[in-house]
């Protein structure tokens, strides 16, 4: 998966109109709340066949800049 | 030689709130919540309803027959004093005899499974043969009306579950404790935070308990199977702490559990803390769902953070 992926996953999971790119954060998107954001946290962790939920420091990333380095770091995004 | 529920009861608050109002009272999006939580209904005391009273209320419904408790148990994080020892004030209400054991634990979701394992504990002694173990929470006293987190989820309810000593081995147990998430989930205020011209206000990072449940709740699980030589397909059902929608389906997507074995009530009780799991039980055994023989596994997590699991046989 690459960046682009992981934009369109977050959007589908965020069912947002808005265009999602490393500058999308919790402050922008209104969808994006705490609700939205346990369903970026599951959606993540399915398609990462549940290695996304052991990344604990997902759970708080409020920036889409912040979720690419923290996948990237756990080699799980190019 | 062991310990065996034998009667669980329940008490519920008068006040019974149906979401779909509630977020229309607060101009909040219903479609978008249920489809998270899955909760319909939650009930929440009223002034004149405490944890004690309704822990009263519901212990009354197995001692006006069985006035033979040995030891009573008072699970609850929303104690009428911080002293006395509310249990003892129980005793008392209930009219038992005086020579006995009584005390509080303080735990929430995983409550009912350390009263348990204390119980099954005490029956092993040759003394000992009825545990009273009540739970009791009215969590929703201390949310704040803009709390959506919490007041979507949390209601308030109380179970008492005799058990009763037998002589077939309980179920082994494990117990999972991370106080690192201690400020996830907590009562802000309180005890010795207590602060001049503030409330005792209920604080939930839902994130962190999610993210807390997924990573370790799945490995629980395993221990628990492992330990009691047990697969699900030998399971009548798992019962897992009644959190919320999303965090029992991933928890039964990650386990990959038979959606048939999954006993889930969330939807018209809410999230009762430790009664959640007795509740559950209770649904099962007046609808007969359950015979005798079969095997359960009941997990409860949360507040702590903390876990416990165990198997138990009915």
């Amino acid at each position: 998966m690459n960046e682009k992926d992981l934009f369109k996953l977050i959007k589908t999971s965020l069912k947002t109109s808005k265009k999602i790119d490393l500058k999308s954060a919790s402050r922008n998107i209104e969808e994006w709340d705490s609700l939205g954001q346990l369903s970026i946290l599951t959606t993540l962790d399915k398609r990462f066949k549940n290695k996304a939920s052991k990344l604990t420091k997902l759970a708080t990333a409020e920036t889409v800049k912040d979720i690419v380095s923290i996948l990237k770091k756990a080699k799980l995004i190019k | 030689m062991s310990g065996k529920i034998s009667q669980i009861k329940l008490q519920l608050p008068k006040n019974k709130f149906n979401i779909k109002n509630l977020c229309k009272r607060n101009n909040w999006n219903y479609e978008k919540i249920i489809e998270k939580t899955g909760i319909k209904n939650v009930y929440h005391s009223t002034n004149t309803e405490s944890a004690l009273n309704l822990a009263v209320k519901a212990g009354a419904k197995i001692t006006k027959r069985n006035k033979n408790i040995d030891v009573l148990i008072y699970v609850t994080q929303s104690p009428e004093y911080h002293l006395p020892t509310n249990a003892c004030i129980i005793q008392n209400k209930l009219g038992l005899k005086k020579n006995i054991i009584s005390f509080d634990i303080n735990q929430g979701c995983s409550g009912f499974i350390y009263g348990l394992f204390t119980a099954q504990q005490f029956l092993l002694k040759k003394t000992i043969n009825n545990v009273l173990l009540i739970c009791s929470d009215t969590y929703t006293k201390n949310i704040k009306s803009i709390n959506k987190s919490c007041l979507t989820i949390f209601s308030d309810a109380a179970t008492a579950t005799l058990i009763k000593k037998n002589n077939k081995k309980s179920g082994e147990y494990i117990f999972y404790t991370d106080g690192s998430g201690a400020n996830d989930l907590k009562l802000n205020f309180s005890g010795n935070q207590f602060q001049k011209n503030k409330k005792p206000e209920l604080f939930m990072d839902g994130r962190k308990v999610l993210s807390f449940t997924l990573n370790v709740v799945p490995n629980i699980i395993n221990q628990t199977l492992r330990k009691n030589k047990i697969t699900f397909k030998n399971l009548k059902y798992v019962i897992f702490h009644q959190a919320s929608k999303i965090v029992i389906e991933n928890l039964v997507r990650k386990l990959n559990i038979p959606i048939n074995k999954v006993f889930i009530n969330y939807n018209k009780f809410g999230n009762t803390v430790s009664s959640t799991i007795p509740i559950c039980l209770y649904e099962l055994m007046k609808k007969n769902k359950i015979k005798k023989g079969d095997q359960i596994l009941i997990c409860g997590f949360g507040v702590g953070l903390s876990v416990g699991s165990t198997i138990i046989k009915i």
